[in-house]
């Protein structure tokens, strides 16, 4: 099966699973809020970047061999 | 979506500094420079799995910044309104969570990325944003690189979720249900990390 039809037979079967209004986001959150302040965060470090373009395209084996050099 | 793209201090207030809001802008425009350097090097593996013509792509004027002006005013009008403290605090901070999961909505919805043909401008935007959070996510906790896969399916449903997220209006935006996700994201990669620390089993 081609990338794109695997694509939408995962959302076919996603979306069916859903509930009608599931993407209508109306609830409050309490959840308990601790961070440090996002501005004291250094949040640009390439080496995360490379592993995380990585893992976005798991599926593309130049993705996974390539030297992404970031 | 049609959202004002500068919003006059007396609206933002006291709530994020200027150079909060600068220093985001920066990170957008990083994440932004890796991960279109590391599509131009994919190129034949992007075409083989059936994004078409994936060399062509291209950021759209001043992307990362209309990025973040649509971030910071989903950020100040949606989002932080509706976060109750728990510590009865004035000023509310937004945890990482919900910081991981508005920026892929906001990067999914308003499409920095142009290309010609729908399909792959959606899926190439879809996986830009799920960068974007990977990025905040796994820097937030210095992770290292090989506890921050998810699993294939994880990846794939949740790249298609954002990729076909209806863009009529900012009022769908599920960022609470979808910082949840982040939640669980965070809490595989710590188990990851942990277990990797811990003796194996006799």
């Amino acid at each position: 099966m081609k990338f794109m039809e695997k694509t939408l037979k995962t959302l076919a079967d996603f979306q069916s699973a859903l509930p009608k209004d599931e993407l209508i986001d109306g609830a409050y959150a309490i959840f308990k809020n601790t961070d440090e302040k996002a501005v004291t965060k250094h949040l640009t470090d390439p080496s995360i970047a490379e592993a995380a373009f990585r893992a976005v395209f798991f599926d593309i084996e130049e993705a996974q061999v390539a030297k992404l050099s970031f | 979506m049609n959202i004002e793209r500068h919003y006059p201090d007396e609206i933002l207030g006291h709530k994020a500094s200027q150079d909060q809001k600068a220093k985001r802008h920066q990170e957008i425009q990083f994440w932004f420079d890796r991960y279109f350097t590391g599509v131009n090097k994919i190129q034949s593996g992007l075409n083989n799995a059936g994004y078409k013509s994936a060399g062509s792509i291209a950021f759209a004027e001043d992307a990362a910044l209309h990025v973040n002006d649509v971030y910071w005013y989903i950020l100040e009008q949606r989002v932080r309104p509706r976060i109750i403290s728990c510590k009865g605090d004035i000023e509310v901070t937004v945890d990482r969570h919900k910081i991981s999961s508005l920026t892929e909505i906001v990067i999914a919805l308003t499409e920095p990325i142009e290309h010609d043909d729908l399909p792959t401008k959606r899926r190439l935007n879809a996986s830009l944003g799920f960068f974007c959070s990977m990025n905040i996510m796994a820097n937030w906790n210095q992770k290292i690189a090989d506890e921050m896969f998810v699993s294939r399916s994880f990846s794939e449903a949740h790249t298609t979720w954002l990729e076909y997220l209806p863009t009529s209006t900012e009022e769908r935006m599920p960022i609470f249900s979808n910082a949840a996700n982040w939640y669980l994201i965070e809490t595989l990669f710590e188990e990851r990390h942990n277990k990797k620390l811990s003796p194996p089993a006799a």
